[in-house]
C-alpha cells in the first residue's frame, strides 16, 4: 500500500514532467531531472504510461522524446482536482 | 399538529448538510476509487458517518414533527453515535498527516455518558481537525483552508449549542445560535465540493 501511494504520486510528476515539454517532447534525461527518479525507474514507469495511451513516444534519429497525450492531461487535471479536494480539508494526497 | 419555524428550519439544514455530505463523500470515494489513496477512504469513512448522521437526525425529526414517534433517545443515540465515528475519521485524517510529519498534538478528552460521551468526542474530535486544517492554512495561506476551519467551528459550536440546549428551561436562544452556526458549517463544508465539481469538464 505505502509503495503504492508513492507510485501515484511519481506517475503525476513525470507526467506534469512530460507535460511540461509541450509539443516538442521530453528527452529520459531532463525526466529524470525533474521528476528527481533513477533511469530505471523512469523507464519503467515510462513503459506503462505509454501502454495506457497517457504519454507518446516521438523517435527520431537524434533521440528519443516524450509527449503527453489528451488522456494524460485528463489524468493530470483529475489527479489536480483531488488533490484540491483533500488540500481544502487541511490534508495531504 | 403545530409545526414551529425552528423545526421546520432545523429539518431543512439537516437535508441541507445531508446533500453536502452524500456529495463530499461522491467526491471522497471517486477520488479512492481512482487514485487508492488512503486518506480518500479515511475522508469517505467520515462522510460516510456524517451523512448516516444528517439522515438519522432527518429521519427522526420528521417522525417526531408529524407525531409517529415519541421517545427520540436511541435513534438520536445512534445518529450520535455515526456523527461521533464520522469526525472521528476526519480528525485521524489529520493525525496521520501529523504522524508524517512527525508532530505532536494533544488535547483534552472528557466523558460523561453515553450520549453524551458520542458528542463529546465529536467535539474533541472537529476541533482537533479544526486546529489542524488552522494549522495547514498557516502554512498555505489557501482561503479556502481558511474557510473549511471555519465551518469546522461552525460545526464543533452548533454541537455544542445543541447539547447545552438539551438542558436548558429555555433552549430558544441556543436552538436560534446552533442552526446559525450549522448554517456555517454546510456552506464552509460545500466551498471543496463546489471547487471539485466546478473544475470537472463535461
Amino acid at each position: 500500500m505505502m509503495s503504492y501511494r508513492h507510485q501515484v504520486r511519481i506517475v503525476s510528476d513525470v507526467l506534469l514532467a512530460v507535460k511540461e515539454g509541450h509539443e516538442e517532447g521530453v528527452g529520459i534525461a531532463q525526466l529524470m531531472h525533474k521528476a528527481n527518479i533513477s533511469y530505471v525507474r523512469v523507464t519503467k514507469i515510462l513503459n506503462e504510461l505509454i501502454s495506457v495511451g497517457l504519454i507518446e513516444e516521438i523517435r527520431n534519429e537524434k533521440s528519443t522524446k516524450y509527449k503527453i497525450t489528451y488522456l494524460g492531461i485528463e489524468y493530470l487535471n483529475e489527479y489536480e482536482r483531488f488533490s484540491t479536494f483533500a488540500k481544502n480539508f487541511g490534508l495531504e494526497i | 399538529m403545530v409545526v414551529t419555524l425552528y423545526e421546520v428550519s432545523k429539518l431543512a439544514l439537516e437535508l441541507a448538510a445531508l446533500v453536502v455530505t452524500v456529495l463530499a463523500l461522491m467526491v471522497s470515494y471517486a477520488g479512492y476509487s481512482k487514485t487508492k489513496k488512503s486518506v480518500f477512504a479515511r475522508l469517505s469513512l467520515a462522510f460516510i458517518g456524517l451523512s448516516v448522521n444528517f439522515f438519522l437526525n432527518l429521519l427522526a425529526d420528521s417522525l417526531f414533527m408529524f407525531e409517529v414517534i415519541e421517545d427520540l433517545y436511541y435513534i438520536k443515540l445512534i445518529a450520535s453515535f455515526f456523527e461521533m465515528v464520522g469526525f472521528f475519521f476526519l480528525a485521524f485524517s489529520h493525525m496521520v498527516k501529523v504522524y508524517q510529519e512527525k508532530r505532536f498534538v494533544v488535547a483534552p478528552l472528557i466523558i460523561f455518558n453515553l450520549n453524551a460521551a458520542f458528542k463529546t468526542l465529536s467535539i474533541y474530535f472537529i476541533f482537533y481537525a479544526t486546529l489542524e486544517t488552522m494549522i495547514t492554512y498557516s502554512r498555505s495561506k489557501s482561503r479556502i483552508v481558511l474557510s473549511t476551519a471555519i465551518g469546522l467551528l461552525g460545526f464543533a459550536t452548533y454541537s455544542i449549542l445543541s447539547w447545552i440546549a438539551e438542558f436548558v428551561v429555555d433552549p430558544t436562544i441556543y436552538q436560534v445560535f446552533s442552526l446559525i452556526f450549522q448554517v456555517f458549517g454546510i456552506l464552509a463544508f460545500f466551498v471543496p465540493i463546489w471547487i471539485y465539481y466546478r473544475g470537472v469538464k463535461t
